[in-house]
């Protein structure tokens, strides 16, 4: 599927701007993204290096289990195929919690080791589990509570009231975050494997 | 417990993930910034205004709409310049905040999340994925409608 989608959106770009005469924009284009994607990276690794330090204490102490135990009985009914207490439910409850609250960047470094917990459970390792499938579904809708960079961006721009819009927000991720649970049971019942 | 050495053990894991995340970053970087630089997407958006025309929807925020799976960074410079063009308090300026907020961006999750463990098969993710994020545009575009509509 990622393969389809990049060679499409590669093959639509230089098309269309061959097409229209625009070699030059495809060319700069081109040759920027190596920078550009270097650049993102620069910006997340010590974010990530860090937040991976500080994760790691919190998994050392107990303070993950603690918090996943809460969680867990909720989390055990999306993700039925999960052993019960294994280390991955831990690790995407401390995902979760992190999005709830805005830390997006806090997020990201438990969601990725949530992925290679899960990959340990998986039987083929170049297909997507059904867990990992249902875990990405519930955070690429969202899931935030406080949208902080938004509501900042607001302010910037001189809003007289910049948090009127959480609860429009999270209404909206609810109604998101559904959506994809319900679409991704309904096609893993239809393409069992 | 020893929370330094955990602390260095956690650090000394975020290199192996960077060096696995890399290469999904030039892939998908280059293929999205094609696709918005070479106009594609405004070719796009012009077909689809008739559309939006009939169920009063403002045409301005159907970028905002298109991209914010696409890339997080190019959407929200998309909403800097709603906000610059109409105060942040007006219909276009809500509706873009929340459609903003209530999704996340699909394809980047989705790339760095299994880019960072090798799956080479996605399955129906992606589609799943991507109905999350026209529900939430769906939903968005009905509470600010209802909200201050």
């Amino acid at each position: 599927m990622v393969n389809i989608i990049w060679i499409v959106l590669i093959i639509l770009g230089i098309v269309y701007g061959v097409l229209n005469n625009n070699l030059e924009t495809i060319n700069t284009t081109i040759v920027d993204s190596t920078k550009v994607s270097l650049e993102m990276l620069f910006k997340i690794f010590p974010v990530l290096a860090l937040w991976m330090g500080i994760t790691k204490i919190a998994e050392v102490s107990g303070l993950l289990k603690k918090l996943s135990n809460k969680l867990s009985p909720l989390l055990t009914k999306f993700f039925p195929e999960i052993p019960k207490g294994h280390e991955s439910l831990s690790l995407i409850a401390s995902n979760i919690i992190a999005n709830i609250f805005g830390l997006g960047s806090a997020a990201t470094p438990f969601g990725l080791k949530a992925m290679s917990s899960l990959q340990k459970l998986n039987k083929n390792k170049k297909v997507a589990s059904r867990s990992m499938i249902t875990f990405l579904v519930i955070n690429t809708s969202g899931l935030t509570l406080i949208p902080t960079t938004i509501i900042s961006l607001r302010m910037m721009y001189g809003s007289s009231e910049p948090t009127k819009i959480v609860l429009a927000c999270i209404i909206s991720t609810m109604f998101a975050t559904l959506g994809g649970i319900l679409m991704d049971r309904f096609l893993a019942r239809r393409y069992k494997d | 417990m020893d929370v330094y050495d955990s602390f260095i053990d956690g650090v000394k894991e975020s290199f192996s993930m960077i060096t696995n995340l890399f290469p999904t970053f030039i892939a998908m970087i280059l293929a999205v910034n094609l696709f918005i630089n070479s106009g594609v997407l405004d070719f796009i958006l012009s077909l689809i205004k008739p559309i939006l025309d009939i169920f009063k929807i403002p045409s301005e925020i159907f970028p905002l709409a298109l991209i914010r799976p696409i890339s997080g960074s190019a959407s929200l410079a998309y909403l800097n310049s709603i906000f610059a063009k109409s105060d942040p308090d007006s219909f276009l300026g809500l509706l873009g905040s929340v459609m903003q907020g209530c999704t996340d961006t699909t394809f980047y999750v989705i790339s760095l999340y299994f880019g960072s463990i090798g799956i080479k098969k996605i399955r129906h993710s992606m589609f799943a994925a991507l109905f999350a994020d026209l529900c939430g545009i769906v939903a968005s575009i009905i509470v600010v409608k209802m909200f201050w509509g």
